[in-house]
């Protein structure tokens, strides 16, 4: 029974310096640049490798209040952005029995009077059935729900 | 009674087992480079970064609420944030023997002040088996920095 506790003292030593208890609440920090998009704001979307097609249908099938500009000089707010997708392998296929590819997305909007970045999104789809439609509507989803103001 | 020999090496396998627990807490290691503080608010410029990294690294600055503000203009800012980031995709073994198709991802930041050209922080993490890949090292690549914000 000595020697047990030998062990058991370092050992509880360790994971209560250095375990990280959960917080139930989060410290509330300033405010950063979180100020909203205006409703009906003309916006431009920059070439993302292919992405800003999905991601222009995306914001108008999740019916975002923005107006999606052609030219970058009559808008106000700029959204750029990155889409990554990884295939299936064979190896994923065979093994995990999945053909559905991986996708990850993250866009910036940015206002184009005050050069800041008021908001940004990241979203990571894990076997996604529908691939970049999916990581746009997310995109377009978050840009309503906490980007752009209410009418 | 325990023998004197034996309460040695259990002492010694109660260290060992101390610090491999402290080792197994940790994956990521920041590095203070100078005294300098971070100003809250200050107009930070996220260099592109191969991969598009520095994408991710904005969303997660805002998500965990970084107090700075992101520019996108190099010469409106008053600090820099370049790194790299690498992404390690799951290989047959690991599906064949682990169950999982999570990638390990690596990203590495340092802020600099641009008026003195001095390296302020410094970060680099490594996510082992991560289900949110980029963003999730994007995310540790935040939050450390708003504890270095914060003084954590």
């Amino acid at each position: 029974m000595r020697y047990m506790k030998l062990i058991a003292v370092p050992l509880l030593l360790g994971v209560t310096v250095y375990g990280r208890p959960t917080r139930s609440q989060e410290k509330q920090s300033e405010p950063t640049q979180q100020t909203k998009i205006p409703a009906h704001a003309k916006v431009y979307i920059a070439p993302m490798g292919g992405f800003e097609t999905p991601l222009k249908k995306a914001i108008a099938d999740k019916k975002v209040p923005i107006e999606i500009v052609e030219q970058r000089e009559q808008s106000e707010y700029e959204i750029t952005g990155t889409s990554d997708s990884k295939k299936a392998s064979t190896a994923k296929k065979v093994i995990m029995g999945s053909w559905h590819s991986d996708e990850d997305a993250s866009i910036k909007v940015a206002s184009l009077k005050s050069g800041e970045i008021v908001y940004a999104y990241a979203v990571h789809k894990q076997d996604s059935a529908h691939g970049q439609k999916s990581t746009a509507e997310a995109c377009a989803k978050h840009l309503k729900d906490e980007a752009v103001a209410a009418k | 009674m325990i023998q004197p020999r034996r309460k040695r090496a259990l002492m010694g396998f109660g260290l060992a087992l101390f610090l491999v627990t402290v080792a197994a807490g940790q994956d990521g290691k920041s590095v203070d480079q100078s005294n300098r503080a971070i100003e809250r608010s200050s107009k930070v410029y996220i260099a592109p970064i191969e991969g598009g990294f520095d994408t991710f690294l904005a969303a997660a600055i805002i998500k965990k609420q970084v107090p700075v503000v992101v520019v996108t203009d190099r010469a409106k800012a008053e600090y820099e944030i370049s790194g790299i980031a690498n992404t390690e995709r799951a290989g047959w073994a690991k599906m064949l023997f682990m169950g999982v198709d999570n990638s390990n991802d690596m990203a590495s930041i340092k802020v600099v002040y641009l008026k003195g050209d001095e390296v302020v922080y410094g970060y680099s993490v490594k996510k082992g088996n991560s289900y949110r890949g980029k963003q999730s090292a994007a995310e540790a690549c935040a939050k450390h920095l708003k504890e270095k914000i914060e003084g954590k």
